[in-house]
């Protein structure tokens, strides 16, 4: 660390002078390899992860552990040395998506109450849809109603089929059409406008159910949008 | 007159504090003839605290010396 404090005086020659002071900071517990963690990848392809914390000077215990990823990671914690080693093992849970949150240990040492270790997970399902969300419809009053386009694929090239489509019928009509350079569909979505009033815009999920793996659900959120005709 | 002037400033980043202290000294005799005014010696501006265990609070004196011959003020002392 390094911090610094600038002095004024009327001292007609110098009127600002800088002091600086400087330190090596040395953690009470030294946590290795870092405090976050990331799990990316397909679900079966990531592995769990390891945290080693370490008494520096004094022993501590972790008298409290909590997360606000409950559900999408799983957690423990090892004694390795009562009050000086601990392990911290985490493992992904989730079958495909996108997280972010922590991992909130409390330790019975005042000056270090609480350590804070990061998880984030990008996990990759045997499908990928894209995007996520769409706008379809007349989104301006000078351009035409514009159609939109969703792709399917396999994340390991496998071959596969959409099984089910669930999606507002009187929104948007869904024409499926297999990619020809790898496993895989497209998806044209065309807005019904009739049944959206100008002036507004209404969604509708699109629900994506295959047969590679039928667990894996995916779910486009689609805008259609009727803008008003300026008369 | 004698100008007498004292300064704390704590600076805090992770978890460890600093405390800065200034003091000033006696202000010495003018010299006659020459404008009055005063000038701000400081013979170290910096200090290394070496290693420092988390959540300690270290401190470390800096000495202001006016060198000059009328009254230094120390105006603001702030943390950067």
């Amino acid at each position: 660390m390094t911090k610094t404090a600038t002095v004024e005086s009327n001292d007609p020659t110098g009127r600002k002078v800088s002091l600086v002071m400087r330190g090596k900071v040395r953690s009470l517990i030294a946590v290795t390899p870092s405090t976050s963690v990331y799990f990316k990848g397909r679900p079966d392809e990531v592995s769990a992860n390891v945290i080693e914390l370490a008494a520096t000077a004094q022993p501590f215990r972790i008298v409290k552990m909590e997360s606000n990823l409950d559900g999408k990671i799983r957690y423990g914690l090892q004694t390795l040395e009562a009050g000086r080693r601990y392990r911290l093992e985490t493992a992904n849970l989730l079958r495909v998506g996108t997280y972010g949150g922590f991992i909130k240990l409390t330790t019975d040492l005042p000056q270090k109450g609480e350590i804070v270790v990061r998880v984030n997970g990008a996990i990759e399902g045997e499908l990928q849809v894209t995007p996520l969300s769409v706008f379809i419809g007349k989104l301006q009053a000078s351009e035409p109603e514009r159609t939109g386009r969703i792709q399917v694929i396999s994340t390991r090239g496998r071959p596969f089929g959409i099984k089910k489509l669930t999606y507002d019928h009187r929104l948007v009509r869904v024409v499926q059409e297999p990619l020809s350079d790898r496993a895989g569909f497209s998806l044209a979505l065309i807005p019904i406008l009739e049944n959206v009033r100008p002036g507004t815009r209404q969604s509708t999920p699109l629900i994506v159910e295959n047969d590679l793996a039928p667990d894996e659900v995916h779910e486009v959120e689609v805008q259609v949008v009727n803008f008003p005709v300026t008369p | 007159m004698q100008f007498l002037y004292l300064k704390r400033v704590a600076l805090s980043v992770m978890g460890c504090w600093c405390i800065l202290t200034a003091h000033a000294l006696p202000l010495p005799a003018a010299d006659v003839g020459s404008p009055a005014k005063p000038s701000l010696s400081l013979p170290s501006t910096s200090y290394d605290f070496g290693e420092v265990m988390e959540g300690a609070v270290v401190e470390h004196d800096f000495i202001v010396r006016n060198t000059g011959n009328a009254t230094l003020e120390i105006r603001k002392v702030s943390r950067d």
